[in-house]
């Protein structure tokens, strides 16, 4: 469904904010986006949106359907966003506007992109609230969003995200600044959309856990893996993967110890990212690794899986 | 016992109702206390009052056994000192670091010898390097391991660690957590750990309290 | 440095610059003595660039001499003003309490009272010396900053890097001197260019008014002379248009400095 190739994005002269990313979303398919804060995770999906500023340069290509989205128009890309791909920005539901009621806004995009009357797109968007099992959603949409918890108004932005039916939604960090029950409402609701595809990003990877079946792991604006979810959390093969699982409090917090000083090495500078912090590294890794394919679909970028 | 803290209860200004309630709890010398809830349960609130931060509606803390009163003063003042979940915002940002992690010496009156702190400094992993920085140029690791370096150079005898970790990425957090066991192991100062990680609080607590939610 | 700052920002610097240095060498660049007499009402000439007023005086030195007068009662109040908004909603925002309260009521006041016929009562009854004038134009204009500044305070003073400095036992003058004010920097250098333009045009209307400094050339006291001396009705536009350009030029110049100074700090952050 979405085929995205080698995917770049620079700001003007500055070096890469994301860098070689490929991976695909297939009809109904869940996939994740695992890295750290600022690893270009939420950049990527504003580049396939056509949502950043002009300084930004995008290469590559991002199909969806066969169709590359990089090089629509800001017309046509208008109408993909809200009738085939949907965003749910960051921010724990702050990206609802304050004066309008929920169902108000659940339903807007409708009036706007298949011209719904008000009394339609409201009956609509609490159809859509309905999805999602809120209770009492009549009431709900009458509601305005500070009145509701974090978590709730969080559900209620993907809600928004659903309620024309575009196939596929794209998600930023949606349990950023949420804990325990309300990562579990959100979870919830993800699940509750088994017929949409969707691409996430996120730094918590209890939250991939739940709701991924592929999943992408950045690191340092590179594409360092991708695999299906079993894999990653059975046996992944990037190192970077493997401390990231090592680190969860369930296994046992484990972390590499001593830090190394932020020296500017210009040794360095064409070396595999992850050459400082990395256990395996040998003079091989002085040069970037492509994403090797290593079979079953699965892809790594280091030099211990290909040559 | 270092802290004794007796039916501790919080209303704001406005409100109708206590944010927190009847909490009693005790830590001891060197001890870690998990303060577990989620958000609304007023875990933070209850670390800020013990922090000498908010002034308890009612409710009393002893501090090595004599009763403390708001605000705080001497040695009580310098004896408890926090941590917060955002690093980002745990150092003036117009500050150079050096200028923030000299401060410490400044409120115990003591002078600062540059070799010395550096070298104290490695051993939370930060360096020359990235004292010559502004805040923004750090990662939430590092600012989150600076900002437990500079509240262990107060050489406090118990540390509010008000959900450290929950803002940094997995490595970080496992990083930031063996730091404080580390700490711990070699200054014997006691934590009061608040999170709403339970898997964590588990992990790494002694005893752990938990706090009803909304 | 200055390459990278906005346009409008460069702009409001060259014209200032340039209104700077005529005031400073006002007496080297101004052909005659704008205080000798001559034959009044003169057209434009090559002699009088601007011609003369009713006295005779040259217009175009009076014109440049104006300068100085306008600046300095420009600069010195907008001191003043940023100085007293800062100082009160700082100690306003970060005591809080009783303090809070005393000083918003102050504010409240100044802020109510309609400012410009205060200053024109005040700058009447006061003899009309450069001080009186300045602290008629003072009295209420440092209201606005002091409640914007009390505002972003009370933001900062609930941000963890402040909560810190009070657990490690700092005092509150040296939390409020080191921590909160460099974090002001850019409401301060905002609200303070915008001032110097307000105090000048406050400063021109009561020159205008008759009621600026005694015995001194100012742009405003050009005005009022060009208005009550016929200068108006006669249609001598090189004795009213000058200053009326001299008034809008530094205005603006004070304005874009502010305007570009606000995108470049918010830019950065």
């Amino acid at each position: 469904m979405l085929d995205i190739e080698h995917l770049s994005v620079r700001f003007g002269g500055a070096s890469e904010a994301v860098s070689d990313i490929s991976l695909s979303v297939g009809e109904k398919e869940k996939v994740v986006l695992v890295g750290e804060t600022g690893s270009g995770k939420s950049v990527l999906l504003l580049a396939i949106l056509q949502m950043l500023p002009a300084s930004a340069s995008v290469s590559g290509r991002a199909l969806l359907d066969g169709t590359d989205l990089l090089t629509l128009s800001p017309r046509e890309m208008n109408r993909i966003r809200g009738q085939r791909i949907s965003y749910v920005p960051q921010g724990s539901g702050n990206g609802m506007n304050p004066l309008l009621s929920v169902g108000y806004q659940v339903g807007e995009p409708l009036m706007i992109h298949q011209n719904l009357s008000k009394k339609e797109a409201l009956a609509r968007a609490v159809a859509a609230l309905r999805r999602f099992d809120f209770g009492q959603e009549e009431k709900l949409a009458r509601q305005y969003p500070h009145t509701l918890s974090g978590g709730m108004r969080q559900r209620a932005m993907i809600a928004m995200g659903v309620a024309q039916g575009a196939p596929l939604l794209f998600a930023d960090e949606p349990t950023k600044g949420l804990d325990g029950h309300r990562i579990e409402l959100v979870v919830d609701a993800f699940r509750r959309l088994e017929d949409q595809a969707i691409l996430c990003v996120t730094h918590d990877l209890r939250f991939a856990q739940e709701v991924a079946q592929q999943m992408a792991v950045l690191y340092a604006s590179q594409q360092v893996e991708w695999c299906s979810k079993e894999a990653f959390f059975r046996e992944p093969l990037h190192p970077y993967s493997q401390a990231m699982l090592a680190a969860l409090p369930e296994n046992g917090l484990q972390a590499e110890t001593g830090f190394a000083p932020p020296r500017e090495d210009s040794q360095l500078a064409g070396a595999c990212r992850y050459y400082r912090r990395c256990p395996w590294k040998r003079s091989r890794c002085r040069e970037n690794p492509p994403l090797f394919p290593v079979g079953d679909g699965r892809k790594v970028r280091c030099w211990n899986y290909g040559s | 016992m270092v802290l004794e803290a007796v039916g501790l209860a919080k209303r704001y200004p406005g409100s109708a109702r206590d944010t927190v309630s009847q909490v009693s709890f005790s830590i001891g010398s060197g001890e870690t206390l998990g303060l577990l809830g989620e958000s609304g349960s007023g875990k933070s609130t209850v670390g800020q009052m013990v922090a000498g931060i908010l002034r308890p509606t009612a409710g009393r803390l002893f501090f090595q056994g004599e009763e403390l009163s708001f605000p705080f003063r001497g040695e009580a003042r310098r004896g408890i000192q926090i941590l917060f979940q955002h690093p980002e915002v745990s150092f003036n940002p117009r500050l150079r670091l050096w200028d923030s992690i000299k401060e410490p010496y400044r409120f115990r009156r003591i002078p600062c010898q540059e070799d010395a702190l550096v070298e104290f400094l490695a051993q939370f992993g930060i360096y020359r390097e990235h004292l010559g920085r502004y805040p923004r140029e750090l990662s939430g690791g590092e600012l989150q391991r600076l900002a437990l370096a500079r509240v262990m150079l107060m050489q406090p005898k118990l540390v509010v660690l008000d959900e450290p970790t929950s803002m940094l990425d997995v490595i970080s957090q496992a990083q930031v957590v063996h730091l404080l066991e580390e700490v711990q192991k070699r200054e014997g100062v006691s934590y009061l750990f608040i999170s709403h990680d339970q898997i964590l609080c588990r992990r790494f607590c002694s005893r752990i309290l938990e706090l009803g939610g909304e | 440095m200055l390459g990278k700052q906005p346009i409008a920002f460069k702009v409001g610097l060259f014209i200032l610059l340039i209104i700077l240095l005529v005031g400073v060498f006002a007496p080297i660049l101004a052909p005659c003595d704008p205080y000798q007499m001559g034959t009044p009402y003169l057209r434009p000439s090559a002699q009088h660039l601007l011609g003369t007023n009713d006295l005779g005086q040259d217009i175009f030195s009076e014109l440049l001499y104006g300068t100085r007068i306008s600046l300095i009662i420009g600069l010195v109040s907008a001191l003043a003003v940023t100085v007293a908004g800062v100082c009160i909603g700082m100690l306003s925002g970060y005591l809080g309490g009783w303090w809070d309260r005393a000083l918003m009521e102050v504010t409240a006041v100044a802020q109510a009272i309609p400012s410009l016929p205060v200053t024109i009562v005040l700058a009447a009854f006061l003899s009309p010396s450069l001080w009186n004038i300045i602290i008629a134009i003072c009295i209420t204009a440092w209201s606005g900053t002091a409640r914007i500044i009390r505002s972003r305070v009370l933001q900062l003073k609930e941000l963890p890097f402040v909560k810190i400095e009070q657990t490690m036992g700092a005092s509150h003058g040296y939390i409020m001197a080191r921590h909160i004010l460099p974090n002001l920097f850019d409401i301060v250098f905002v609200r303070g260019v915008l001032a110097v333009g307000n105090a000048m045009l406050t400063e021109a209307s009561l020159s205008f008014l008759g009621l600026g400094v005694i015995g001194q050339k100012s742009w405003g006291g050009i005005l009022h002379y060009a208005f009550f001396r016929s200068g108006i009705i006669n249609g001598y536009w090189w004795w009213y248009l000058p200053p009326i350009l001299c008034i809008s030029l530094s205005v603006l110049g004070f304005l874009l400095l502010s305007y570009g100074g606000q995108q470049q700090l918010g830019r950065r952050n």
